[in-house]
């Protein structure tokens, strides 16, 4: 099982180091390409895909929410696991 | 007919979703659905009993496809534009998060070809960028069209090859003619992985010449303004139809058709619901197939929509430049969009090089527009060439059914 904080700290990194690539200050400054850029990239990452409700901007302002939720997916039976694979 | 049941019972609970909640909000399903939303579900052939909508209905009666006006300024709602090729444009009314999802999911159907497509550095022909944060080289100078003659290619190409890029995005004609004057030129533009072409029919002859000059991968895109994407080329060459956003049909002379068999698409949008289109009639001729088995590439969609006909784009060609005929949708569809019912239809027709024929349709508001300010345009965008308007009460379809906006020298 994938630890909350675990999840919360590589989501936190994801989101550093694309403000740091492309000079972002806040969730606020991203446009549509990047924010679907960082949703696919964390998809990747935990192997899970966000429900069409959850794809707003607003998703990555609270990350202890959208931790929670990665954790939830993660542990739901529709989710793959790669090991499986 | 199974390709029409099969998607009815896939679909059954969002359906009836869609059509009990727009049978309450929206005025014209109040009015056209006479049944509860149950009794058109029953099977295919009680579903055909819900009426066809034309684009000239949803014209003439917009306000009655929408819960109520106040929508245009609800937070979280867009309102885009269709091309205007048809004649005039019309309002279309998407919820922001629709949007978002289906441009995650094209961003999805791009990277089955290239994982890494996101960052790869991309040649862009079309006029507005989807993001300034792609690695993007955009050519030209102007803001609504690309010049496409000679000279003006002769100045991109430099750009191009210093920017190296992996992919590139535009309408088939302008592909295609960078791709022919590099073929002439004996240039090598090797770095080019990917060509996603869409906007416009994309002819074989086009894809031919885009394959063999760049030695690249073709990607057919398939969509409305209405809807967005509506099939995408997979790396099999199979336009999966981006089935759990749609229902699908195909009919001709009135009639649904059996799987592999042409008609026109009429379609039906599972996902809008601030302005639910409901079997609407796009108009398009194209090819829907059942696949017995899943397609290799891994999409799950065995549905395959075809696009057979649709928007064929011209070159303009003036004494100073060559660009592509859209320019006339452009200039046409932001006029009506300024003086709204002001032109019905228009067609332009080249006569010389210096002369073109403006044909246009008077709408109800004609009187209230100031058809100068079109005509000024058009002057400045075709070098100032001589513009003689005539106005007549019908615009001739070609034999297949179509009205080309711009009717070129040649013809």
């Amino acid at each position: 099982m994938v630890l909350l904080e675990d999840i919360h700290k590589s989501i936190n990194d994801m989101l550093e180091e694309r403000h740091n690539n492309n000079g972002a200050k806040s969730i606020d400054e991203l446009d549509s390409f990047e924010f679907i850029q960082i949703i696919l990239e964390i998809e990747d990452v935990f192997n899970i895909e966000f429900d069409e409700d959850k794809l707003t901007f607003d998703i990555l302002k609270d990350l202890d929410a959208l931790s929670l939720y990665i954790q939830e997916k993660i542990d739901s039976p529709d989710t793959l696991d790669v090991e499986e694979l | 007919m199974r390709i029409y049941e099969k998607q009815l019972e896939e679909k059954k609970s969002i359906l009836f979703k869609l059509l009990s909640d727009s049978q309450k909000e929206i005025p014209f399903y109040n009015r056209v659905l006479k049944n509860n939303a149950i009794h058109y579900l029953r099977d295919y052939g009680a579903w055909t009993e819900i009426p066809i909508v034309k684009k000239e209905t949803m014209q003439s009666e917009w306000t009655s496809f929408i819960p109520s006006i106040d929508i245009l300024t609800a937070p979280g709602i867009k309102v885009a534009y269709t091309s205007g090729s048809t004649g005039e444009p019309l309002k279309i009314v998407k919820s922001i998060k629709q949007e978002i999802y289906h441009t995650k999911k094209l961003w999805e159907a791009r990277r089955q070809w290239n994982k890494d497509i996101m960052d790869m550095r991309l040649l862009y022909l079309y006029r507005n960028v989807e993001s300034e944060k792609l690695k993007v080289l955009r050519l030209g100078e102007h803001k609504d069209y690309l010049d496409l003659s000679e000279d003006s290619m002769a100045s991109y190409i430099k750009e191009i090859i210093s920017f190296k890029p992996e992919w590139m995005i535009g309408p088939p004609i302008a592909a295609t003619r960078l791709a022919n004057y590099c073929k002439e030129k004996k240039l090598c533009i090797n770095s080019i992985k990917l060509v996603e072409l869409f906007g416009e029919m994309l002819l074989p002859y086009q894809r031919k010449a885009i394959e063999e000059t760049f030695e690249c991968r073709v990607i057919n895109h398939y969509g409305a303004r209405e809807f967005g994407v509506i099939s995408y080329e997979c790396p099999n060459n199979k336009m999966h139809a981006w089935i759990d956003d749609y229902f699908i049909e195909v009919i001709k002379d009135g009639k649904p058709v059996p799987s592999g068999s042409t008609g026109e698409l009429v379609i039906t949008s599972l996902k809008n619901r601030a302005m639910p289109l409901i079997r609407y009639d796009l108009g398009d001729l194209v090819e829907l197939t059942l696949l017995e088995e899943e397609c290799g590439c891994g999409q799950h969609s065995k549905y395959i929509l075809k696009p057979l006909g649709g928007r064929i784009s011209n070159l303009v060609i003036t004494p100073n430049k060559v660009i592509s005929s859209s320019i006339f949708d452009t200039l046409f569809s932001r006029f009506i969009v300024k003086y709204s019912n002001s032109i019905k239809e228009f067609q332009i027709v080249q006569k010389s090089p210096n002369s073109f024929y403006v044909y246009i349709v008077e709408g109800n508001q004609y009187t209230c527009c100031n058809i100068n300010e079109l005509l000024e345009q058009l002057r400045i965008h075709l070098d100032y060439a001589d513009i003689h308007l005539i106005k007549t009460n019908h615009i001739r379809n070609e034999r297949s059914g179509k009205t080309p906006t711009f009717v070129p020298l040649s013809q």
